[in-house]
């Protein structure tokens, strides 16, 4: 009686351990404190402002909601893709398709760079999973995959052992955090300010995420084509604080 | 000429299970050559020449059989729709062969009008390119035109090789503003794809608008159309069939419950044009490289950035006015292995200003075309 009580006690520990240690590995890779270079990206607020699309917190609003449905509609479907099958074959796959679609320059470097950044963090990071580490070297000699960010995410999350939804809310989560803290260092909210808009806006994540989830790679597309209008004239701007 | 038959069955969503399901039900399947449109241009004692041209309702080409200089080789396309427009429910699917050394243009008589979507039917167009060695096709439409309730959905693939060249205009207009419609249109979405010969995607990208309903059960075929491309035999079965077997039989239902979050009237604020402009190929390289500049000098000269304006101690209600949105935007984007394509952006207030900058632009093609496109 008193093995079988200690059995199933530390049976129970270990599973809730497990469950911690995800926990663990969510938040640092959510946490912005990752050195992924996201802080050098705008996701065009910078070009936004430049162009007077945004000109206060109204339109920064109004920017950050269209950025949030672009990023479902044609990037949630590479992350959820990627963490469905989190193998090299998929990634080369999604990256090559990516590489296509992300037809504006700005945005389609600022995801290899991201990508590149965040593989070579969770590389090193999480050695529990060999294979990241293996793949990224493969790829790396190879030459034949670009590491495109939202694929790259995908691939992290699922071997971290996270579920679909998950990976795709994470990423719209840490789009959203990225936009903000672009706004903040641009002087268009202060961090009270972004913190409250934040949380307002987080109604509007969740249901992009409900809207755009668990769709095929093939299926994505803009939604606000005006986004890539603005975004691609970040190179025409005479200063500039961020890379796009 | 065969003709493509197979039931639609619940939940077939792969035109490779028909195959599976057909050859385990006995049923045959054949080829269809069903499309509404066929053209192939090939060089027939050393000019570019129609060697098939094949329409039928509601699709219509005229071939003029000679449009502009006589010392230009070229062999320009008109292509209508009877009644001047697209009705609901209509679906178009067109194949264009592009024959090594010929140059084709296809164009539109007048802005492609898409009428008010009855039921849950989608107006839909295919358009399948093929072009060869130092080939030239340049498309150059005036824009759609979605009206109230409307719903359509156009692809475009291209299949090209290293050394063909492609100008695309894809464009759209907000509506008829004079009765009020801006941006009104239930659904827009347009593919245009780009394949080099061994089937590496080049290009891909779709642009889908939603008006702030929800839509429920809207009929989408040629989206699966990349089912086409993907099929393991050499057949070519075109969804033209399937749309009347979906109607009789077991609805084969793209489901796209969806509301808008961002209403496309908002999103795209005070501008009423959309429009994308894709030059690829070595051969066009001088246009593309004016394009660039032209855009940079413009949008340069209207933008001013100073992150100290807008510094977040102003209340919202002071009297700071912001600058006037800019009524032209433009911007340019290389892509491909050395930047052999160029894709350019713009949104624009009027109609008008468009049709300027691509006279302006692509003032260049008519040495290779024979006529200035949009003059």
């Amino acid at each position: 009686m008193a093995d079988e009580v200690e059995i199933t006690g530390v049976g129970n520990k270990s599973a809730s351990s497990a469950g911690s240690s995800l926990n663990w590995s969510q938040w640092q890779l959510l946490d912005s404190i990752l050195p992924t270079g996201g802080f050098a990206h705008s996701f065009g607020l910078e070009a936004a402002i430049g162009t007077h699309f945004v000109c206060g917190t109204e339109d920064l609003r109004t920017f950050l909601t269209h950025v949030l449905e672009n990023t479902g509609s044609l990037l949630l479907p590479f992350v959820y893709s990627a963490s469905r099958s989190p193998d090299a074959d998929t990634l080369r796959e999604l990256d090559r398709t990516l590489d296509a679609m992300l037809t504006n320059e700005v945005s389609r470097k600022a995801s290899i760079a991201q990508g590149s950044a965040l593989m070579r963090v969770a590389a090193a990071a999480f050695t529990e999973i060999p294979s990241l580490k293996e793949m990224r070297s493969h790829f790396l000699g190879s030459g034949s995959v670009c590491f495109h960010h939202a694929p790259v995410f995908g691939l992290i999350c699922g071997l971290l052992g996270f579920d679909g939804e998950m990976s795709q809310r994470a990423y719209v989560f840490i789009t959203m955090r990225d936009v903000l803290s672009a706004a903040t260092r641009l002087n268009l909210v202060g961090p009270l300010g972004a913190a409250i808009l934040q949380h307002q806006i987080s109604d509007v994540a969740e249901a992009v995420v409900e809207k755009w989830k668990n769709r095929a790679a093939d299926d994505a597309c803009q939604t606000v084509p005006l986004l890539d209008v603005i975004q691609g004239c970040h190179g025409y701007l005479f200063s500039r604080l961020f890379c796009s | 000429m065969g003709k493509a038959h197979f039931e639609v069955i619940d939940n077939v969503t792969l035109i490779s299970d028909l195959i599976k399901y057909g050859a385990a039900s006995g049923l045959k399947l054949v080829v269809g050559e069903m499309e509404t449109g066929d053209v192939r241009v090939e060089k027939v004692g050393g000019k570019s020449t129609v060697t098939r041209c094949f329409c039928r309702y509601p699709l219509k080409f005229i071939i003029p059989r000679k449009a502009g200089s006589v010392k230009t080789d070229s062999v320009w396309i008109y292509s209508l729709t009877y009644g001047g427009g697209i009705v609901s429910g209509d679906a178009i699917s067109c194949g264009l062969y592009v024959g090594d050394g010929c140059t084709t243009v296809l164009t539109t008589q007048a802005s492609t009008k898409v009428y008010k979507s009855l039921g849950s039917k989608c107006s839909e167009q295919l358009l399948e390119a093929e072009i060869g060695s130092e080939a030239i096709l340049v498309v150059i439409p005036d824009p759609v035109t979605c009206f109230s309730t409307a719903r359509y959905s156009q692809k475009q693939v291209f299949r090209v090789v290293s050394d063909s060249s492609l100008v695309l205009v894809d464009w759209i207009t907000s509506g008829r503003h004079e009765s009020g419609e801006i941006w009104d249109f239930d659904l827009y979405r347009s593919t245009n794809n780009i394949f080099l010969g061994d089937g590496q995607p080049l290009f891909l990208d779709t642009v889908e608008f939603w008006s702030g309903l929800k839509q429920s059960n809207i009929l989408m075929l040629f989206n699966r159309s990349w089912l086409i491309e993907n099929l393991p035999c050499k057949f070519k079965i075109f969804p033209v069939f399937a749309i009347s077997l979906n109607l009789n039989g077991n609805r084969q239902q793209v489901l796209l419950e969806k509301g808008a979050i961002a209403p496309l009237a908002e999103s795209m604020q005070t501008y009423r044009v959309i429009a994308m402009i894709v030059i690829f190929g070595t051969k066009l390289g001088h246009i593309q490289k004016r394009i660039q500049e032209d855009v940079k000098r413009m949008m340069s000269e209207q933008i001013q950035v100073s992150s100290n304006s807008f510094s977040h101690k102003k209340k919202p209600n002071s009297l700071y006015i912001s600058p006037d949105k800019l009524s032209f935007i433009a911007s340019c984007s290389s892509f491909g292995q050395k930047e052999v394509g160029l894709v350019v952006r713009i949104a624009s207030r009027t109609t008008e200003s468009v049709y300027s900058f691509l006279r302006g632009q692509l003032a260049g093609l008519e040495p290779l075309i024979g006529l200035p496109p949009y003059c």
